[in-house]
């Protein structure tokens, strides 16, 4: 009972359906958009659709338990078919099959018959000892017609089946342990920020990002400097990180995975002043946060104060926010000071360039534009189930391989008595290959043998 | 010489093998009818100055952008095209089947007309994400498995005619056996179902674990991929265990193909990591 619900599970019966419906389940998952608020569904398809997605789940459909489900069927029809259909068909090809007499073996697509001189054993021994050389197993079946030799090549195609399903074990188990016992998270990192890792001992400081960009302004690289300090904080290596360029280190592996701008802060910002008495153009500095910078004059300094990405005025508390991270509405505070006394204080807009006060002391300040400070997005993974990943890749290729590309050939050779110290022999062949393709490789084999007989009847 | 007058040499080329390509497929159409040796024979040179012309445009723009042209969907279709017409080539040296050249030319013509349709501007500074090896050992790859593919499709055409058309048809007799159909489809998924495997799916997996941390994302294009190969896998699985063959076999095998080429233009709707251009 137990044997044949083993055998159900592993037979095309079960496979075949399963497959299909994995492929219709993923189809779904690549037509249906992943991952949108719910809200968003209802919003682009109202109605029973949207119904639908979000109660089977369709809107993460890769993580639902059913598709688990599915996965796991798929999984336990692989390790049955390994146990009924594999294993069996690798200990069937180690059996070895004789013909009945050498009709059979000229009844086979690829045959031929030749005479060769010498005696029976002779010539069975040197056909032997020729096929096994050429990597064949070789078993000799002697009877009162004389001798058969049934030689098959290497069971290959049947160990390249197995590996094959073997793979797919490795990549669930390898599945399975990352998700189980790794991580993956996505850290942002200020310049100088330190982070640690859930069981990790070391810890991980950003020295530095940027963005290189060519000639043309076009992005080439996102560099991210990070360094490895040890639990007592001292330096055990530094890498810039890229995109395709991980930093690893001890199981866990630091990717390059996204970039910003930081909000409330950036490099440097450039400003147009306007003195009074000055011309019309007025003239460009450049200044940091909370960095003082001199103007011409006697003991004038202008600060930016203050940094907004998204400037609004809050409507309750009358006060200058944020709305968001994003650069949308980028606003400076500057202040202009001669001693204690102030010259200009204000706000100034990017993308208002007109919309600024002036200071009853005619200064005036225009926010022309800024280099962002940018924060960088690190992925921070530790996959413990990689390595039956690779284990299954190297499976899957080598299996694939051997399905295709080593086919099984038996060939059986009649070794019989003949008129006057001659042995007729009768040569018969089959392979998985095509006729026609085996049909060259039968001839080139038979041919090999009648040479090695010759030279064996000389000596 | 400027980027402008070296861009418009290979549009030229590209032209010269479209229009190449074109002359192949009339000849065939000739061929149907008329069924003489020197009409096939002047549609596979047609088919040769148009891969040269062809190889000539993918030089010229590699020099061009210095990189490999493999980056947007109208260097992929080029490249696509570029080693059907290759298969095409092996296949008719093989075969020597007139008829399936025939199916491979029009598809290869179909593919042409599909890639003068996309933008065919040239991506001069390659994204981090793409400045790797691996993307000229994945989309190469993957590539040349699809255009095996596209030759066992070929095959299934040739097969539903064969099967769909009257015994007494003139055409129909005009065509291989179905035995034979069925052979050229299953050798040509044996050469690409390995390649497609290892290029599209391991490469592309070992690539995105480098370049994103995880080599799966169920991305539109990897599930896509995984569709593709699932159906091949059960076509072959069928095969080998049950023995399927003939009409069974050339509807799953034709139906992986449609799936492959949905795949590929699901970039234009669905989006996702896959969408360079």
């Amino acid at each position: 009972m137990i044997k044949r619900f083993i055998n159900l599970l592993g037979s095309v019966q079960v496979i075949v359906p399963l497959l299909i419906v994995i492929t219709f389940v993923s189809l779904s998952g690549v037509i249906v958009p992943q991952g949108m608020p719910v809200a968003q569904y209802f919003q682009s398809m109202p109605g029973w659709r949207s119904m639908v997605i979000i109660n089977l789940g369709l809107d993460h459909i890769f993580s639902t338990w059913w598709f688990y489900v599915l996965l796991g069927i798929l999984a336990v029809n692989v390790v049955a078919c390994s146990l009924t259909h594999q294993v069996r068909s690798l200990r069937n090809a180690g059996l070895v099959r004789f013909l009945h007499n050498p009709q059979d073996a000229a009844k086979l697509k690829c045959s031929t018959s030749f005479e060769a001189d010498g005696d029976v054993k002779t010539v069975s021994d040197t056909i032997t000892h020729a096929m096994q050389r050429r990597l064949f197993f070789c078993t000799q079946k002697p009877d009162e017609n004389g001798t058969q030799i049934a030689a098959r090549s290497l069971r290959l195609k049947e160990i390249g089946s197995l590996m094959f399903h073997l793979s797919i074990l490795f990549f669930y188990v390898g599945g399975i342990i990352s998700t189980m016992a790794g991580l993956s998270f996505v850290k942002e990192f200020k310049s100088g920020d330190v982070a640690t890792v859930e069981n990790w001992p070391y810890r991980v400081r950003c020295d530095g990002f940027k963005v290189e960009r060519n000639a043309q302004g076009d992005v080439s690289a996102y560099k991210s400097t990070l360094t490895v300090l040890s639990p007592d904080s001292a330096k055990i290596l530094t890498k810039v990180v890229e995109v395709n360029h991980p930093l690893a280190f001890s199981g866990v592996n630091f990717y390059q995975n996204s970039y910003g701008e930081q909000s409330g802060s950036f490099e440097v910002a450039s400003l147009q002043v306007f003195a009074p008495g000055s011309d019309s153009n007025g003239y460009m500095t450049a200044a940091r946060l909370n960095s003082p910078v001199k103007l011409p004059g006697d003991s004038i300094t202008m600060t930016i104060s203050r940094f907004i990405s998204d400037f609004i005025i809050d409507m309750q508390s009358g006060e200058a926010a944020s709305r968001s991270d994003r650069p949308n509405n980028p606003a400076v505070k500057v202040a202009i000071t001669k001693g204690a006394d102030t010259l200009y204080s204000g706000w100034t807009f990017v993308n208002y360039p007109d919309m600024h006060q002036e200071s009853k002391k005619g200064y005036k300040v225009v926010f022309v534009g800024y280099e962002p400070c940018y924060y960088t997005g690190i992925k921070v993974s530790r996959n413990p189930g990689n390595p039956f990943i690779w284990f299954g890749f190297t499976f899957m290729t080598l299996g694939i391989l051997l399905v295709f590309y080593f086919p099984h050939r038996n060939y059986w050779v009649f070794v019989c008595p003949g008129n006057a110290r001659k042995v007729i022999v009768t040569v018969g062949g089959s392979s998985s290959r095509s006729a026609s393709a085996f049909q060259a490789e039968f001839n080139h084999r038979c041919e090999s043998l009648k040479r090695v007989l010759k030279e064996g009847a000389k000596s | 010489m400027n980027i402008l007058s070296q861009q418009n040499i290979e549009f030229t080329f590209f032209w010269w093998a479209f229009i190449a390509y074109s002359a192949s497929c009339v000849f065939y159409v000739a061929y149907f009818p008329l069924s003489k040796k020197w009409i096939a024979t002047s549609a596979s040179i047609a088919m040769g100055l148009g891969l040269l012309m062809q190889t000539l445009a993918m030089v010229e723009r590699t020099i061009h952008i210095h990189h490999m042209p493999l980056t947007n969907m109208f260097e992929y279709i080029s490249l696509f095209a570029w080693f059907a017409t290759c298969f095409y080539f092996i296949f008719m040296r093989i075969y020597k089947l007139h008829l399936l050249g025939a199916v491979i030319a029009f598809t290869v013509f179909m593919l042409m007309v599909a890639g003068s349709l996309l933008p065919k501007d040239a991506e001069m500074q390659l994204v981090p994400a793409l400045q790797s090896y691996w993307l000229q050992i994945h989309v190469s790859v993957a590539s040349l498995g699809e255009a095996a593919f596209l030759v066992a499709f070929a095959a299934n055409i040739l097969y539903f005619l064969k099967n769909g058309l009257s015994k007494t048809s003139r055409f129909a007799s005009r065509l291989p056996d179905v035995q034979t159909l069925d052979r050229i489809a299953y050798k040509a998924i044996t050469v690409g179902y390995p390649l497609f495997t290892i290029g599209a799916l391991f490469a592309g997996a070992i690539w995105a674990e480098q370049a994103w941390g995880s080599f799966w994302s169920w991305d539109p294009k990897e599930v896509g991929s995984l569709i593709v190969w699932l159906i091949y896998s059960a076509y072959l699985h069928a095969r080998f265990v049950k023995g399927w063959t003939g009409t069974r076999a050339a509807v799953l095998s034709a139906t992986a193909f449609t799936c492959t080429l949905l795949t590929f233009f699901a970039n234009l709707i669905l989006g996702g990591l896959h969408a360079y251009g």
